[in-house]
């Protein structure tokens, strides 16, 4: 559909029952797609809980074709104008109904620079454009609000090249080579480009990683991997000598976490999200939060990431 | 977290992790992930995170 609402039988030549017939297929296809999607992503908690309703809500307004959708075929193929006037009636009516703007429901302040609460105003008069379409709304909507979300969510950035007070330790612990950089390999990127000090702890070398090596070969090769990658990150690696798939939480691993943590003291920790098909994600997670814990009053802010949503991080609600 | 101007190094970082696929993973996993979390807060491409917050309401990664 390619974010376009199919031509009516106004827009030039070519229109019809063959306009019609995409237009139908076009719609269901999309707007199955769509509903498909959201309703997986629902399922699994991975997005914002009130996009989708938004998004099911539109789309269950309108859930069947227009009827103009329904007229295609060999009855309007006889009856072109006939189709031609229900199509007009039809789109009039569609798009009252998309004119709706639910999304207002999803950020109704904005939270300017100076912590101040401003409404929130979008362009009312472009959501009630005759000619917007379902993907165009959508969009609409999101240019909308996404940028007040980012406002409300945002602290200005704070280089620390021109002041060394201004450098936080960040640490980010996973629970394999490959997981911090999956999870928040982009954000571990920013704080090391602005001179903050970021350290990648690896609960284990991901021995299991490689079929056909030996636990040693295949921690060796991803340690290299991990030496790589922290490289073009910007951070340093660290590893804790757990076994891939026989992690485990002990009192002894927790303090070695929380000796980690105390020789970084890190302003900004990250960690998997503890709801994990994964038991070795789970485990980093349950360590770096009893550490966190454990280790007195915490300074450091911590933060849960997500890695391969659906399948392994699962019930994930950001709130950052 | 917009990772806009970073996501080339991100996947760099990931696709030196060249036993694991990373060029897979980041395919059909993160590359989406990071699409539809850009397009919950209108960005090419963002990171989400959920902070556990002890003291108050707001969840902002510090200094960022």
């Amino acid at each position: 559909m390619n974010g376009e609402e199919p031509h009516g039988p106004t827009d030039g030549g070519g229109h019809g029952p063959k306009m019609m017939s995409r237009f139908r297929g076009t719609f269901c296809t999309e707007a199955s797609r769509i509903k498909g999607t959201l309703r997986q992503l629902s399922r699994k908690n991975a997005v914002t809980p009130r996009l989708p309703t938004i998004v099911e809500e539109l789309l269950s307004t309108k859930s069947s074709p227009p009827p103009t959708a329904r007229l295609t075929g060999r009855s309007c193929a006889c009856n072109a104008p006939a189709t031609e006037r229900a199509y007009r009636s039809a789109k009039v009516e569609w798009t009252k109904r998309i004119s709706v703007t639910p999304v207002g429901q999803l950020c109704k302040l904005v939270i300017d620079e100076s912590g101040a609460r401003q409404p929130l105003v979008w362009n009312e008069s472009a959501m009630n454009k005759r000619d917007l379409t379902r993907r165009g709304f959508v969009t609409q909507s999101l240019a909308t609000v996404g940028p007040a979300i980012v406002a409300a969510n945002s602290l200005p950035l704070v280089s620390a090249h021109a002041d060394v007070a201004a450098r936080m330790t960040v640490v980010c612990v996973g629970g394999h080579p490959d997981d911090p950089e999956s999870g928040c390999g982009g954000t571990l990127a920013r704080y090391a480009a602005l001179g903050h000090a970021v350290t990648v702890g690896y609960l284990t070398r991901g021995e299991r990683g490689i079929s056909g090596k030996s636990l040693d070969d295949a921690a060796r090769i991803r340690s290299a991997e991990c030496e790589a990658a922290c490289k073009i990150v910007g951070a340093k690696p660290v590893f804790f000598g757990q076994i891939d798939g026989a992690t485990e939480v002990t009192h002894a691993h927790v303090d070695a976490m929380r000796r980690l943590l105390a020789t970084e003291h890190p302003d900004v920790l990250f960690t998997h999200w503890p709801v994990d098909t994964h038991m070795d994600h789970q485990v980093a997670s349950m360590l770096t939060i009893r550490a966190w814990m454990e280790g007195g009053p915490p300074t450091s802010r911590l933060y849960f990431y997500e890695v391969n949503s659906g399948s392994q991080t699962e019930g994930f609600l950001p709130n950052t | 977290m917009d990772i806009s101007s970073v996501v080339e190094q991100k996947k760099a970082a990931l696709f030196a992790h060249v036993s694991q696929d990373g060029q897979g993973i980041w395919r059909e996993h993160h590359e989406i992930m990071a699409r539809w979390r850009g397009r919950e807060v209108g960005v090419p491409a963002a990171e989400a995170f959920v902070h556990l917050n002890r003291d108050d309401h707001t969840s902002d990664l510090l200094r960022l």
